[in-house]
C-alpha cells in the first residue's frame, strides 16, 4: 500500500515538472533520482560560477577627504571636546569596544555604600 | 542624577583610557625622531640629576596663605611644587607659577638653586600680569603640540617658532610652514585644533624645563630645519645654553616660564590661521592664533565672542619670515 502510494507520487517530478520553476526557465537541478529502498529522493544542483565577461566592478567608495591638512579623525571627534557624552551613548561606545553586554556599566548601589575596614589607629 | 553623573564620570574616564591605549599603538614615520628626542631629554634629565653630587640643605622663606613658614628643602632637587606639597593640596592645585626673592619668575617644577623667598603665584593675584605671561606663553607651547597631534603626515608641518607673550595683542601664536600655499582653513578645521587644545588640557600634563648645551640641542633638533638655523642665535643670547619644555611627547624651545600644568587652561579657541609669506616653492608660513582662559574663570559665550573676534585680527608680532638680526630686543621664544 505505502510503496503504491510512493510511486503515485513519484509523478510529481516528471520532466515536465522539473522544468517549471521560478528562475525564467533556467534548469538548476540538474539530475533527480530515487534510492533503491525508495525512501529518499537525491536532486542535485551543483553552483553555476558567473563567467568573468557578465560582471561588472564594484562602485568606487571613495572616502570624502573634507580637509587637506587637518586628519579626518581630529575633525570627525572635534565636538567630543566640548560636548559631555550621554550615559545612554557612553554605554553603547563602552559595550562596542568591550565587547560585553550593558549591565557592568550601570551604577551600582553597592558602591556608594561604606566599606566595613578596620580602623587604621588602635584608639579610634 | 547624582548616579547618573557619577556613571557618565566613570564611563567617559574608562573610555578616555581605551581611546588612548587605542591611539598608542598607531605608528607613522615621525614618531621615530619624536622619540629619539624624548630619549635624549630623559638622559639629560638624569645626567642633571645624577650630576648634583652632595645635597645640600636649602632654606626656603614662603610669603603667602595661610601663613608665613620656613621650609628646610635640597639644594638643586626640590622644587617649588615639593614646597607646595608640603602646605597643602590645594597649593599643589591652583599654584601656576613661582615668584623667587619677590622678583624671579620660576616654573613649579624647575630646581631651587639655593635660598631664597618663595612665593606662590595663582591667577586670582593681585598683580597677575606675571603668571599672565607665563599662562600665555604656554597657550602658545600646547598649540604647538596641538598642532602637531591634529595635522596628517602629508601636510609636513614644520613648527617655526612663537613669539612672546603680547597680551595687548589679544592672542596667542605661533608661526608653522606647511607644504602647501593655497590652505583656506574653514571653521570645521578650527574646531577641530580648539578640540585638540581642549583634550590636552583634559590630560593634565606636566610641563618640564630642562636647560642643556646647545650641542645637545642641535641633536636633538637636527631632523628640523627651522629649529637648527635658530640655535646658534638662541643660545648666543644665553650664554651658550637653550631652555628646553616638554609637554607630553613634545618638546620645544623657549625662554620660559611657562604654568605647571596643562590642566591650567579653560576655555580655549583657536580663531584664525593667516598666510604670512610663502616659503620654497611649496611651502607658505602660516600664524595660527588662538584666545584662552584660565580653568576656573567663567565667561559668557556674547563676552568671550567679542575676545574671539579680537584674536581674529592679524597679530602684529614679529613675522617668522623678518630678518632675526634686525631686532635686537629678546622676542623670540
Amino acid at each position: 500500500m505505502s510503496a503504491a502510494r510512493l510511486y503515485g507520487g513519484f509523478r510529481l517530478f516528471s520532466s515536465s515538472a522539473v522544468q517549471r520553476n521560478a528562475v525564467g526557465g533556467k534548469s538548476l537541478v540538474e539530475a533527480v533520482a530515487v534510492t533503491k529502498n525508495g525512501r529518499t529522493i537525491v536532486a542535485w544542483h551543483p553552483d553555476t560560477p558567473v563567467p568573468y565577461e557578465n560582471t561588472l566592478p564594484l562602485p568606487e567608495i571613495s572616502e570624502i577627504q573634507s580637509s587637506a591638512v587637518v586628519k579626518e579623525s581630529a575633525l570627525k571627534t572635534a565636538m567630543r571636546a566640548f560636548k559631555s557624552k550621554h550615559p545612554e551613548v557612553a554605554r553603547q561606545e563602552l559595550m562596542q569596544l568591550t565587547h560585553t553586554t550593558k549591565h557592568r556599566w550601570f551604577p551600582r548601589a553597592r558602591d556608594r555604600k561604606a566599606k566595613q575596614t578596620p580602623m587604621d589607629r588602635p584608639y579610634l | 542624577m547624582s548616579a547618573a553623573t557619577k556613571l557618565h564620570k566613570t564611563s567617559w574616564c574608562a573610555l578616555r583610557q581605551l581611546q588612548q591605549y587605542r591611539t598608542k599603538a598607531n605608528f607613522s614615520g615621525s614618531s621615530a625622531s619624536l622619540a629619539k628626542r624624548n630619549d635624549l631629554f630623559n638622559q639629560e634629565q638624569r645626567r642633571q640629576r645624577d650630576a648634583v653630587g652632595r645635597i645640600d640643605k636649602i632654606e626656603v622663606r614662603y610669603l603667602g596663605l595661610p601663613e608665613d613658614v620656613t621650609l628646610v628643602m635640597n639644594g638643586n632637587i626640590s622644587t617649588p611644587f615639593n614646597c607646595a606639597q608640603h602646605l597643602s593640596e590645594g597649593h599643589c592645585k591652583r599654584s601656576a607659577l613661582a615668584l623667587i626673592d619677590g622678583s624671579v619668575p620660576w616654573d613649579m617644577h624647575r630646581p631651587l638653586q639655593e635660598s631664597c623667598t618663595l612665593q606662590l603665584l595663582n591667577f586670582h593675584v593681585s598683580e597677575p600680569h606675571v603668571v599672565n605671561k607665563a599662562f600665555w606663553r604656554t597657550c602658545s607651547f600646547m598649540l604647538g603640540a596641538a598642532l602637531n597631534r591634529a595635522f596628517k603626515p602629508e601636510a609636513n608641518l614644520q613648527l617655526h617658532s612663537f613669539p612672546g607673550p603680547n597680551i595687548k595683542s589679544g592672542s596667542f601664536v605661533h608661526d608653522i610652514v606647511l607644504q602647501t600655499q593655497n590652505w583656506e582653513p574653514g571653521k570645521e578645521e578650527m574646531r577641530a585644533l580648539s578640540a585638540e587644545m581642549v583634550k590636552l588640557a583634559a590630560q593634565d600634563l606636566r610641563i618640564e624645563r630642562l636647560d642643556v648645551q646647545q650641542d645637545l640641542a642641535q641633536e636633538m633638533f637636527k631632523d628640523s630645519k627651522y629649529k637648527s638655523e635658530q640655535l646658534p642665535s638662541i643660545s648666543q643670547q644665553t650664554n651658550g645654553r637653550v631652555t628646553l619644555y616638554r609637554l607630553g611627547d613634545h618638546i620645544d624651545i623657549s625662554r620660559g616660564p611657562m604654568v605647571a600644568s596643562t590642566s591650567f587652561l579653560g576655555k580655549c579657541v583657536i580663531s584664525a590661521a593667516h598666510k604670512v609669506a610663502e616659503e620654497g616653492p611649496s611651502g607658505a608660513f602660516y600664524r595660527i592664533q588662538g584666545v584662552a582662559l584660565p580653568s576656573g574663570f567663567q565667561l559668557n559665550h556674547v563676552a568671550f565672542g567679542v575676545l574671539e573676534e579680537r584674536s581674529k585680527k592679524p597679530s602684529p608680532a614679529r613675522l617668522p619670515n623678518e630678518p632675526f638680526e634686525e631686532q635686537q630686543q629678546l622676542q623670540l621664544s
